[in-house]
């Protein structure tokens, strides 16, 4: 091969920068600054804005630089503001239905998928496909299969008596349409993580209760449970983490309504940015709730250590 | 014993099946009935046509959309496998910084996008970056590069050691090593990792919504979700653009299901 390629050359050019640093500094680090650049200029150096943005003025109207104004914009935005506690209490009720259902279905499509059979693969694939759909589809779907007018669903009730029960100006009724959404599209997560942690349990222990004669069921209970109780733990936050941050079905569904029952975080802290502009206190309401996360973080690593301890 | 267990799961899985099918089929089935058939939802005989699919390509700038989700998409992906290929490989080998220093950098996908987003209008607006294809992207990378890396810390923990030994005895240097022997020696964990990212950027609504509002810039899901008028002649258009975000994504999930379930089990759901 020709030595002269440009291919070539570009990675003996390549080699001459990258041999020196290696030499002469950490390889690991070395190898860790381009992510850890990236990540900077995207994630660090916003939050740390956030942390500051959050103690000023600053409207997208006024098209001023932001002016400091204290700790004004927290008791404003948050300490005071009943529309952030409903939209705290709005999402604590969805990701509480929604990730317990999502619990529950996929825990039991995981178990029916866990063994080989015929035709496995199929339903497998099949299944899954919900979590591929962009959320906004999901949520437009939705909107129009409960649709009063055009939507298939009270039609599908009217054969069962029900017909349209307002999908969507029942403030309870709406929750639960987003929450169905969510469900529907993140069941197979769940089905998919847990399933992952089911293919990896040892054999031996199923091997020797069936030589004690114990029961599917008491497999399930007394192997089953406990050894997957570290993968269950961490699916659970998984989900609850991503389920926090709903915005995309709101968005598509509700807008938040009917009124403001079905505001979540993510959405009442959009609507204070970006429609009524007032950009620092929605950067308060941020890092209020970065805040919360991280205190969340802090209960779930205790309550998956007691976990290790057990399995 | 199998066969009572088979009578209770095919059942089961088939019901799920069809409840996991049924909303898409649906939108599929609405977007090519005639558009004054398409909100009446006990309208089930008429001519399928595909009138709602020129509608949609002809009526708006999609074709613009689509390649700028495609764009955004590829480089997403791209910059977020190659920085994360490194960052994986450097925590696999040499634990850098211990383990707090990878949970800080798996945190960034903890943090909900809203978190992120408002200041980072306001730094992308001073920079002028707002309403360019660069500002989604590097929205992207606030989940692609955490995920890859969370993604492929696993694929390289089971490479052993000797692997890149030997080409470096042979003249190759580190980067050389890892690009050319150990990445296509763990193919199948970097193509499902390249895929999660390329989906989720996909998707992806609030940084296009937010960075880059205008036309130029717009992705598919803000052109879908600008489908949102619930007047009924429009309804086979939403439905149509719909499945047209969709079905690209459908093929890529056939495809990668696979390699996703065993990714996952490597990476460690408790890691």
């Amino acid at each position: 091969m020709s030595t002269t390629s440009p291919y070539r050359r570009f990675r003996r050019s390549l080699n001459r920068v990258y041999a020196p640093i290696e030499n002469r500094l950490p390889t690991g680090w070395v190898l860790l600054t381009p992510a850890s650049a990236l990540l900077g200029f995207v994630v660090a150096i916003p939050l740390l804005t956030a942390l500051a943005l959050s103690f000023t003025e600053y409207n997208l109207t006024l098209s001023t630089f932001p002016t400091f104004v204290g700790i004004q914009n927290y008791v404003q935005g948050v300490v005071t503001d009943g529309q952030f506690l409903n939209a705290l209490i709005n999402t604590a009720v969805f990701v509480v239905a929604a990730v317990s259902l999502e619990f529950l279905l996929g825990f039991g499509l995981a178990l029916l998928l866990w063994e080989k059979f015929p035709g496995r693969g199929i339903f497998r694939a099949v299944l899954l496909t919900p979590m591929f759909i962009a959320p906004v589809a999901v949520g437009l779907m939705f909107r129009f299969i409960f649709n009063s007018q055009m939507g298939v669903m009270p039609e599908l009730l009217g054969f069962v008596g029900l017909g349209d029960l307002g999908w969507f100006t029942d403030p309870t009724l709406a929750m639960l349409v987003i929450v169905l959404g969510d469900v529907w599209q993140w069941t197979p997560y769940m089905v998919i993580l847990l399933l992952a942690g089911l293919q990896a349990l040892p054999s031996e222990p199923y091997e020797a209760a069936r030589i004690d004669g114990a029961s599917s069921f008491e497999q399930f209970y007394e192997i089953t449970l406990p050894l997957m109780r570290p993968v269950i733990a961490a699916t659970l936050i998984i989900r609850i983490i991503d389920a926090s941050k709903v915005f995309a079905k709101i968005y598509t569904m509700t807008s938040g309504g009917p009124g403001v029952a079905t505001e979540t975080l993510a959405w009442y802290i959009y609507k204070t940015g970006f429609q009524s502009y007032h950009l620092g206190i929605a950067a308060s309401q941020s890092v209020t709730v970065l805040l919360m996360i991280i205190g969340l973080g802090y209960v779930q690593t205790y309550v998956i250590g007691q976990g290790d301890e057990y399995a | 014993m199998n066969m009572r267990k088979n009578l209770i799961r095919y059942p089961l899985l088939a019901l799920a099946s069809i409840l996991a099918l049924a909303p898409t089929l649906w939108m599929f089935f609405t977007s090519i009935k005639p558009r004054e058939l398409a909100y009446q939802p006990d309208a089930m005989s008429f001519t399928p046509t595909l009138g709602a699919y020129v509608e949609v390509f002809t009526q708006s700038a999609f074709m613009l959309f689509f390649f700028n989700s495609l764009l955004v998409g590829i480089i997403t992906t791209v910059v977020s496998l190659l920085v994360g290929v490194l960052a994986a490989y450097s925590f696999a080998r040499f634990n850098t910084g211990g383990l707090k220093t990878q949970f800080g950098f798996l945190s960034a996908m903890i943090f909900p996008p809203v978190v992120i987003i408002i200041p980072m209008y306001f730094i992308f607006f001073e920079f002028g970056l707002i309403n360019t294809r660069a500002a989604i992207i590097l929205g992207h990378l606030t989940f692609g590069i955490p995920l890859a890396i969370w993604f492929l810390i696993g694929f390289f923990e089971e490479l052993p050691r000797e692997l890149e030994e030997a080409a470096m005895i042979d003249g190759d240097t580190r980067l050389e090593a890892i690009f050319f022997i150990l990445v296509p020696s763990i193919k199948e964990g970097v193509i499902a990792a390249g895929i999660l990212v390329f989906v989720l950027s996909w998707n992806n609504f609030i940084y296009p919504l937010i960075l880059a509002g205008n036309e130029a810039t717009r992705t598919l899901p803000i052109a879908v979700a600008n489908f949102n008028t619930f007047q009924g002649l429009l309804i086979s258009r939403m439905a149509a653009g719909i499945i047209v975000i969709v079905l690209p994504m459908f093929l890529l999930a056939f495809y990668v299901q696979n390699y996703l379930v065993q990714g996952l089990a490597k990476s460690g759901v408790d890691g």
